[in-house]
């Protein structure tokens, strides 16, 4: 069992891990962003495995704010993650590169 | 995966990436693309040159070749009689062809047998040999006997007599068999048959008894065809010696010459003979009056009441194409002739054809039966072919046998021999024996003979129904006898559509090099082969070989503007037809060393063979150091102009012996026995054995001969190193008695030099070595004596050298051949960077799509952190 302050502790690192993945995201990182992400995961699954603990006070302060900080995070790198996988799923499903080729060269 | 600066994957800028996406569909493509477009209108282009080139080299072709300048049309004006094809040599004109005769093939016929399956005489193994030659002297045909008594008196009545269906003329006046010869004569057109009249002869005995002629009163006159020999008043007593007095006399002799009577033997010795040779009745007429004695068969003393006896004499007559004669008519023997079909040889000689081989059918009893003697003449493919026919007579079936050959010197001999020396199967010699000049067992229903026909008046005969070079070049393939008129002329027009097309052929290459390597100042493109040098130098390779004169030419014309080739300013070729038609007019036998390679010798014995592609023109001098020969064995005495074989005669006979040593080389040979002159002995001996069918089958054959002082000598055929003979007695005749102790001689091969450099001789051919201008040039002299024998000229025509020349253009290493070659790889070469890159852009495509998997997977997962999250935030704010 973790204890409060180990609880708002692990939701700040949290914080800290989710303003990296925005700054990857910014900096279309994306092999870094997807590791921070796994990062973020494994610290949630912490947290669902310990239960809910009702936090009181300065802890619970602390978990709002790093919620609140997170949830926004959250936001912009998806704002910035979705257009990207928009252009990459287009270059993906696109395949007049290969239909040329192949009008070129029977092949 | 590293990690760099802003990017993915291998440190790819991402912008950067996804212009080079962009540009993916675009730039690298279009470059193969059109690389490889490029590349492929350049092998085209060289395609099209190639085939051009190919096309022209076709054009060439008929140019190239001696045959096209020597070929004639001939045309017959009757061609169900004759057509002609006429060949190098031959000479335009008209020439009158009559044929009056057809050659044909004998054909004999066995008499009748009730059975095709039936054996045959005794079983004893026996053989047939056929032997091939003329049939000369004597006739074919039926002889009659001499005409009655009552025919020489009142005639031959009228329907008495038919000749193969047509009736003969005969009458009351028809009594001697020269009127009857006569009559049957007149109708020989229909008939196809001659009549001879014989000569017409007293009795030998006539004049045995001639008692003096007493003549007590009256008259006594002896007449003999007419002319009075002896008459007596009384006063004169005619005696034997009076009457050969008289016949010493010139008035008597004119008298009877007069008559057409000879006369031979004489009274006095008995034997006194009158003949008519024309056929005529001799009438021997004693007219006797009053009281006489003695006279023709009767003692002196014995009453003579006069006398009148009739000589006559019999037909014989001929079929003039060897085939049987039907007799028929109400009375035929009041002509001395029997009714019914007939023919055979009277009083003809066989004369072998030592040219062609003699065969042997050996007969197992087995074989003795009709069929089966049929099959086993056809099995021994001995120049006969047999059939059976049936006539539907009691007897029906009948045995057919027709020599393969046609022509008067293919007439059949056919000997039946017991196989081994053993005894003959006189059943099959009784059926099958046949000569001429003998025993003759079968019929002949067709004779041997030859083509006869007049070429403008000139006679010739030929063994065959095609009649070769009796107009030198010609061959005439004759169907029926009649009159026609050929023509041969020369066969100007495919000389010169040859020359057009080769014009064309030429220009069209020209043409298509020119558009391909040109530029174009109207249009302002250049063709796809612009500029290169390679297709250019074809052009001008071409122009300079039609430019140069053909060297080596003893004639009137060595370029093409003689002929009315010329260029053109623009580089092509046109023909003035005026000019080519003047040029064939006066020079036609020059045109062809214009275009094509020709090669010929001065001496008229030596032919020229070929060239090769390395031989050059020029004239070679030809000397001959040493003649070709054949192996030979030749007797070492004379014959003696009769030889005998005996029955039974075998040699052993080594022919063109191989190192290794062949078996097929060596055959056992049956001599026929018999009683031979010279000429007959050596016809006999060649024949023998070229029927030997594995020599036949290996080339291997002989030739025989006797000189003016009677030595015998078999040659092998073949001329040089490789030809030899050698004979070894077997059984029956020794060879020694025709050939004493000779020893045979090898042939030997030519020898000489052509050009002034040693060739290589093969038999009778000779080849000059490589490496002189004369390399390739083969020749062939088959008679005539060593030392200088004149010059071998030969020289390239146009045609020849562009043939050469274009095969240099596409053929294996040739320029166009290379750059066709360079093209492919180079197509190739793209084909694989297109396949390289292709690979890339599905790598590329692969990390996308992992990364894109990986990011969706992660949203996922972003989205249930933050349900968690604000899960949570609303937990709090309930609990504050």
């Amino acid at each position: 069992m973790m204890t409060n302050t180990e609880i708002a502790s692990l939701y700040e690192a949290m914080v800290g891990i989710t303003d990296q993945m925005l700054a990857a995201a910014t900096a279309a990182d994306w092999d870094r962003l997807l590791q921070l992400e796994h990062q973020c995961a494994a610290c949630v699954r912490q947290l669902k495995d310990n239960g809910d603990t009702p936090l009181a006070g300065q802890e619970r302060m602390r978990k709002v704010n790093a919620i609140r900080k997170m949830l926004d995070s959250d936001r912009k790198i998806r704002d910035l993650t979705q257009p990207w996988m928009a252009k990459l799923q287009a270059m993906i499903s696109n395949k007049t590169v290969e239909r040329r080729v192949a009008r070129a060269y029977g092949v | 995966m590293g990690i760099s600066s802003p990017g993915i994957g291998s440190g790819l800028d991402i912008n950067g990436l996804v212009s080079k996406l962009m540009a993916a569909e675009s730039a690298p493509l279009n470059n193969y693309d059109s690389k490889t477009a490029d590349y492929q209108n350049k092998l085209q282009a060289y395609g099209k040159v190639s085939a051009a080139v190919g096309t022209f080299q076709g054009a060439l072709t008929k140019l190239n070749s001696a045959d096209t300048f020597s070929a004639l049309t001939s045309s017959s004006s009757n061609k169900d009689l004759l057509t002609a094809s006429a060949g190098a040599g031959a000479v335009p004109g008209k020439y009158k062809i009559n044929v009056s005769q057809l050659a044909q093939a004998q054909s004999l016929m066995t008499s009748g047998q009730s059975s095709n399956t039936k054996q045959i005489g005794d079983g004893a193994k026996t053989t047939l040999t056929f032997q091939f030659g003329g049939i000369g002297g004597g006739t074919f045909g039926v002889a009659g006997s001499a005409l009655s008594l009552a025919s020489a008196t009142t005639g031959i009545a009228t329907g008495s007599l038919t000749i193969n269906g047509t009736a003969i003329s005969t009458n009351g006046t028809t009594r001697s068999a020269r009127d009857l010869a006569a009559t049957i004569n007149d109708e020989t057109d229909t008939t196809g048959v001659t009549a001879k009249a014989g000569i017409t002869s007293t009795s030998a005995t006539l004049f045995g008894t001639f008692g003096d002629v007493a003549v007590t009163s009256g008259n006594y006159a002896l007449t003999v065809g007419g002319v009075q020999l002896a008459s007596s008043d009384g006063s004169t007593t005619v005696t034997a010696a009076t009457l050969d007095t008289a016949l010493g006399t010139n008035t008597v002799k004119n008298q009877l010459a007069a008559a057409n009577i000879t006369v031979t033997g004489s009274a006095a010795n008995g034997d006194l003979q009158f003949f008519a040779a024309d056929g005529s009745n001799i009438s021997v007429t004693e007219a006797v009056s009053g009281t006489v004695t003695g006279g023709i068969g009767l003692a002196a003393g014995a009453a003579n009441a006069g006398s009148d006896t009739t000589a006559t004499a019999g037909i014989t007559l001929s079929s003039k194409d060897g085939s049987q004669i039907l007799v028929g008519g109400n009375n035929p023997a009041a002509a001395g002739l029997a009714a019914g079909s007939a023919g055979s040889f009277i009083g003809a000689g066989f004369t072998q054809d030592g040219a062609q081989a003699s065969g042997t059918v050996t007969l197992d009893t087995k074989d003795q039966t009709l069929q089966g003697i049929r099959d086993a003449i056809n099995k021994a493919n001995v120049g006969v072919t047999a059939t059976i026919v049936s006539d539907g007579s009691t007897n029906p079936y009948h045995l057919v046998i027709t020599s393969n050959k046609t022509g008067e010197k293919s007439a059949m001999k056919i000997t039946v021999d017991g196989a081994d020396g053993g005894p003959v199967n006189a059943g099959i010699a009784s059926l099958l024996a046949y000569d001429p000049n003998g025993t003759q067992a079968l019929t002949q229903t067709s004779g041997a003979q030859d083509t006869k026909l007049t070429m403008n008046g000139i006679a010739v005969s030929s063994a065959d129904t095609t009649v070769d070079d009796i107009i030198q070049g010609v061959s005439l393939d004759l169907s029926q006898t009649g009159s026609t008129t050929l023509t041969v002329s020369q066969d100007t027009s495919s000389v010169k559509d040859a020359i057009n097309s080769f014009v064309k052929a030429y220009n069209d290459l020209n043409k298509t090099i020119s558009g391909l390597t040109g530029y174009n100042a109207d249009t302002k493109t250049g063709g796809v082969l612009q500029g290169d040098s390679a297709v250019r130098s074809i052009q001008t390779q071409l122009r300079r070989a039609l430019g140069n004169n053909v060297e080596g030419l003893d004639s009137n014309l060595s370029n093409l503007s003689q002929i009315g080739v010329s260029f053109q300013r623009d580089g092509s070729l046109a023909l003035d037809s005026t000019k080519l038609s003047k040029a064939m007019s006066s020079n036609f036998s020059d045109i062809s060393g214009l275009f094509a390679a020709v090669g010929a010798a001065s001496d008229g014995n030596i032919t020229f063979d070929k060239s090769t592609a390395a031989t050059k023109p020029g004239e070679y001098a030809v000397n001959i150091t040493r003649m070709a020969s054949q192996g030979t064995l030749t007797g070492a005495n004379p014959l003696s102009g009769s030889t005998t074989i005996a029955a039974n005669t075998t040699w052993t006979i080594t022919l063109n012996q191989t190192d290794p040593a062949s078996d097929k080389k060596v055959q056992n040979i049956k001599i026929p026995a018999g009683t031979y002159a010279n000429d007959q002995l050596a016809s006999m001996l060649r024949a023998a054995i070229n029927g030997n069918a594995t020599f036949a089958g290996g080339g291997d054959a002989v030739e025989t001969s006797v000189d003016s002082t009677g030595h015998l000598s078999i040659s092998s055929s073949k001329y040089g190193s490789t030809s030899n003979i050698a004979i070894a007695g077997v059984t029956g005749t020794a060879v020694s008695d025709l050939f004493g102790g000779a020893t045979p001689a090898v042939g030997t091969d030519i020898e000489g030099t052509i050009g002034n450099v040693a060739a290589t001789g093969n038999g009778q051919s000779l080849t000059a070595a490589a490496g002189s201008p004369a390399a390739g040039i083969q020749i062939t002299v088959k008679t005539g004596t060593t030392g200088d024998r004149g010059t071998v000229t030969f020289s390239q025509g146009y045609a020849y050298q562009l043939t050469n020349l274009a095969a240099s253009f596409t053929g294996k290493d040739s320029v166009l051949n290379s750059k066709t070659d360079g093209l492919n790889a180079s197509i190739k070469a793209v084909a694989k960077q297109r396949d390289a890159f292709s690979d890339h852009l599905t790598q590329l495509e692969a990390m996308y799509k992992k990364q894109f998997t990986s990011l969706d997977t992660m949203l996922q997962s972003m989205q249930s952190t933050q349900s968690y999250l604000t899960q949570q935030l609303a937990a709090l704010a309930a609990n504050a």
